[in-house]
């Protein structure tokens, strides 16, 4: 069976991509290495609460935003209901004694920070405004746009977000809190992000925060339903083991690990770039083209902690809480983030808190991860992890001291070995102002690179990546004008 | 470094990363016509070029050079240039 289109992997990225080219016709089937789909983004239930390890609040379901549009556009709508989170403080961010609470729309973002940093109250104002004017520019961040508009890149410009705010004449500790919380969020630190990317996913957070009650599962649960419904074919458990490519640079299949040939007319990569260095057939790109692939920088990845508390301090039940690095401090060098109870209490009676840190270095080689989960050094490293990020969450809540219990925990190798990305790098490819950004189209004819590596990271980036490349194979004048119907 | 010496680093990039026959590699041969890139190996040759010459292209600076080289030649007068730029630059 030859199919229109392939997709490899299954994130949100994939599935997105699949459903949009399955909706209008093509037949189309998912390869997922793991033995299920969407493995990040999927819950799992350690200890009575549920533990999610990809998806905690996202920008872009509030009527008229990016994911909800998609989502109503994908006939999903119905079934995914997102919960908004305290309208007054969705992240509480605390840098040294200093707190801000980041409220909901950019006029009140613009409020707050104005309080907490009255010297910048300028800098404050020309930041918000660049905000909402990029956002704006840009389609899915705006609705008001022509397909043409996509091709505009004149606001997408490489000024990092420190040299950015440096022009606005912002002081020391606002560069230092936007850019550690804005790293949190897409990977990438303040001298390193270029504005506009900044711009997009803060800028969708400040419009509107919200989680979804089941997490992740809601997700994926919707995105099955309505994929076996127009006839994707799932292939789990099913690692692919090479691109086919003819003598004219041209896609012609995906051979996948047991040695089965699935023929396609254009296949769609959404997994991290870097592991397409093993799976191109020899000659199909240019070795520079690999040695690119080979070279590419990549995001921190986190150590994610899952907790079953007696209590949860009642502003944790609707906000996240973020400990941000101290400008000055010498210990306590990463970022810790509490991501808000809600979802992982839902449905069940005890109560779960995901906490999440920086996690840059782990000490632990991929052969000895690989060779036994079990090895005595790994395990030593995650209980040290784990202690370490227990510790520092009671210094932040001191009242949770005998409260909480450790459900499981996730390390970098652990995000590894369910994504494939390189050093379970949380959000991929650096979107820096250092590194050139990857194209979708290669030179491999029918072959596209699709994801957050590609165009922006999270759920949202995620999303948009994959509408974006199915509409390059179908047509994007004609897939914009359908999603900019599901506006309303 | 001298003319020369970046022609001499840029041909082996040609060859090594673009499988390019070295005999075509002279100075006035046009990148798209003759040596057969498109526009996607450009980004690719800019990334090969920012890393054999340790410099980081500028997109609001650069984009307008960039676009303006055809020949192996302008490659060459770009990097010398992009270098003088950086020695003026405070460590």
């Amino acid at each position: 069976m030859k199919y229109d289109t392939v997709v490899i992997g299954s994130g949100i990225t994939g599935l997105t991509a699949a459903l949009v080219l399955a909706q209008r016709g093509q037949r189309v089937a998912i390869v997922e290495k793991n033995r299920f789909a969407a493995p990040l983004l999927r819950r799992f239930r350690r200890g009575g609460v549920w533990c999610d390890p990809g998806f905690h609040y996202s920008g872009g379901f509030e009527p008229g935003g990016a994911l909800s549009v998609i989502f109503r556009y994908l006939r999903m709508g119905d079934s995914i209901r997102p919960v908004p989170m305290n309208a007054d403080g969705f992240d509480i961010l605390r840098m040294g004694d200093m707190e801000v609470s980041i409220p909901v729309g950019l006029d009140r973002v613009e409020d707050a920070l104005r309080a907490a940093f009255p010297q910048s109250e300028k800098a404050v104002r020309g930041y918000i405004e660049k905000v909402n004017a990029i956002m704006s520019l840009t389609p899915f961040l705006s609705f008001d746009l022509d397909y043409r508009d996509f091709s505009n890149n004149q606001h997408m410009i490489d000024e990092s977000l420190d040299s950015f705010l440096d022009g606005l004449g912002a002081e020391k500790n606002l560069k230092e809190l936007l850019g550690q919380y804005g790293q949190f969020l897409y990977g990438v630190p303040g001298n390193e992000v270029p504005f506009y990317i900044h711009a997009l996913i803060m800028g969708s957070f400040y419009r509107s925060s919200q989680t979804l009650a089941n997490g992740g599962d809601e997700l994926v649960d919707a995105f099955l339903h309505r994929l076996d419904q127009e006839g994707v074919v799932m292939f789990c458990g099913s690692p692919v083991a090479g691109i086919e490519v003819d003598n004219n640079r041209t896609i012609t299949g995906v051979k996948l690990g047991n040695g089965e040939m699935l023929e396609c007319g254009s296949c769609i990569s959404t997994i991290h770039p870097g592991l397409l260095v093993d799976l191109l057939p020899g000659g199909a790109v240019r070795p520079a083209f690999l040695s690119r692939l080979r070279g590419l920088e990549n995001t921190e990845a986190a150590f994610a902690t899952y907790l079953e508390v007696d209590d949860v301090p009642a502003r944790l039940n609707d906000a996240n809480f973020y400990r941000m690095r101290h400008p000055e401090a010498l210990t306590h060098n990463s970022i810790l983030a509490i991501m808000m109870a809600g979802s992982m209490s839902h449905g069940s009676r005890k109560k779960g808190l995901c906490v999440l840190k920086e996690s840059p270095n782990s000490p632990i080689s991929k052969e000895l991860y690989g060779t036994s989960r079990r090895a005595s050094e790994y395990v030593e490293y995650k209980e040290m992890e784990t202690a370490n990020t227990v510790e520092r969450l009671l210094e932040c809540y001191p009242e949770m001291r005998g409260k909480i219990r450790v459900a499981d925990s996730a390390t970098p190798h652990t995000y590894e070995r369910y994504t494939g990305t390189p050093g379970g790098s949380m959000y991929g490819v650096k979107h820096s102002v250092n590194q050139i950004k990857l194209n979708s189209m290669t030179s491999i004819r029918g072959f596209y690179l699709a994801g957050q590596s590609i165009l922006m990271p999270g759920i949202m980036g995620g999303a948009v990546s994959g509408v974006v490349t199915a509409a390059n194979i179908i047509g994007l004048e004609t897939v914009w004008n359908e999603v900019k119907q599901w506006r309303q | 470094m001298t003319e020369q010496e970046i022609a001499e680093r840029v041909k082996k990039i040609m060859v090594e990363e673009f499988e390019l026959k070295e005999e075509i590699l002279v100075p006035t041969a046009s990148l798209y016509d003759e040596l057969g890139l498109d526009s996607l190996d450009s980004v690719d040759l800019v990334v090969a070029l920012e890393r054999e010459f340790s410099f980081k292209v500028v997109r609001n600076l650069d984009e307008e050079k960039i676009r303006a080289i055809r020949q192996l030649k302008d490659i060459h007068e770009f990097i010398m240039e992009k270098q003088k730029a950086m020695q003026g630059e405070p460590k």
